[in-house]
């Protein structure tokens, strides 16, 4: 009866032991995603907010203004200003469009 | 800020559904890529976040304030005033991946093997949400997308092509005693799941 005991407790202590491996590896499995995932989702962040202001950036520090002969100079400095308006819209709006 | 949440979360799905297919598919193959008790907790994790990344993509589209798709938009397929049918491959995959994905802890309820045939469409809609991901997205024509997309999207696609070539030669396997798969489609009990799961 006593041998019978021990070999129950054994079993049990087994089966105890495995199963909390096994839910701490299903935990850590989760764990492990979760963070993987939000990486993914923060570099995917990065790559379509990050890269695209630099690209707009560019865009918009691209000298404009030009040397012009004086007479054109008061109808070139409005184009100027109308290019630049374009220019500084929001950076989504331009990606939107591709 | 919501505009990159939504193209940042919408890819996020897309990645993290090609390797749960990835994940759910290695769970059949004999592989050394992951020890095989960890696969089912991988592939069922990697679920969880599509769907937690799908409710993202679609909530962000819905209070989006340029394309003031509102929740109707984001929801009814073809509602969207954005590139309808494109917008609209994507609600279906979303749908079709959520809901079958979801349809794992009902199992019992339905069946075992009416489950299974409900989650072997589930590439059907993987596939819906690629071709969403090349129509309707605005970062799909840029290297960066394609260089990340090309890894986890072909893995699938391989995995995918040797599950049906697997398929298909246990088809054309004589079976014994009437057993309808032979030895090349192992068991799909997930370790540690019940016997009525994978």
């Amino acid at each position: 009866m006593a041998a019978h005991d021990d070999s129950q407790v054994v079993l049990m202590f087994l089966a105890d032991t495995l199963g909390m491996d096994r839910q701490s590896r299903v935990r850590t499995i989760r764990t492990r995603v979760a963070i993987g995932a939000t990486a993914l989702l923060a570099a995917a962040l990065g790559a379509v907010d990050g890269w695209g202001k630099a690209e707009a950036t560019k865009t918009v520090t691209t000298p404009v203004a030009v040397q012009q002969p004086f007479e054109q100079t008061q109808v070139d400095q409005t184009q100027v200003e109308q290019t630049q308006v374009e220019q500084t819209a929001p950076a989504p709006m331009t990606t939107r469009q591709s | 800020v919501i505009w990159s949440v939504d193209r940042a979360s919408g890819i996020a799905a897309l990645l993290l559904s090609s390797l749960s297919i990835v994940a759910g598919l290695l769970q059949a193959r004999r592989s050394r890529l992951l020890k095989p008790a960890d696969r089912f907790p991988l592939h069922e994790a990697l679920g969880i976040a599509v769907v937690v990344a799908i409710a993202l993509h679609t909530a962000s589209y819905a209070v989006d304030g340029f394309f003031k798709a509102g929740v109707v938009g984001a929801l009814v397929p073809f509602a969207s005033p954005y590139r309808p049918l494109a917008v609209a491959l994507g609600q279906i995959a979303a749908y079709g991946l959520v809901g079958l994905s979801v349809t794992f802890y009902v199992r019992r309820r339905i069946g075992t093997p009416r489950w299974r045939a409900a989650h072997r469409l589930i590439p059907v809609f993987w596939g819906l949400a690629v071709v969403h991901g090349v129509t309707a997205g605005s970062d799909a024509t840029q290297p960066w997308f394609l260089v990340s997309a090309l890894l986890p999207v072909g893995a699938a696609l391989v995995m995918l092509a040797a599950r049906a070539e697997d398929r298909a030669s246990s088809d054309r396997r004589p079976t014994r005693s009437g057993s309808a798969r032979g030895p090349v489609a192992p068991t799909r009990t997930a370790p540690g799941a019940s016997p009525a799961g994978r």
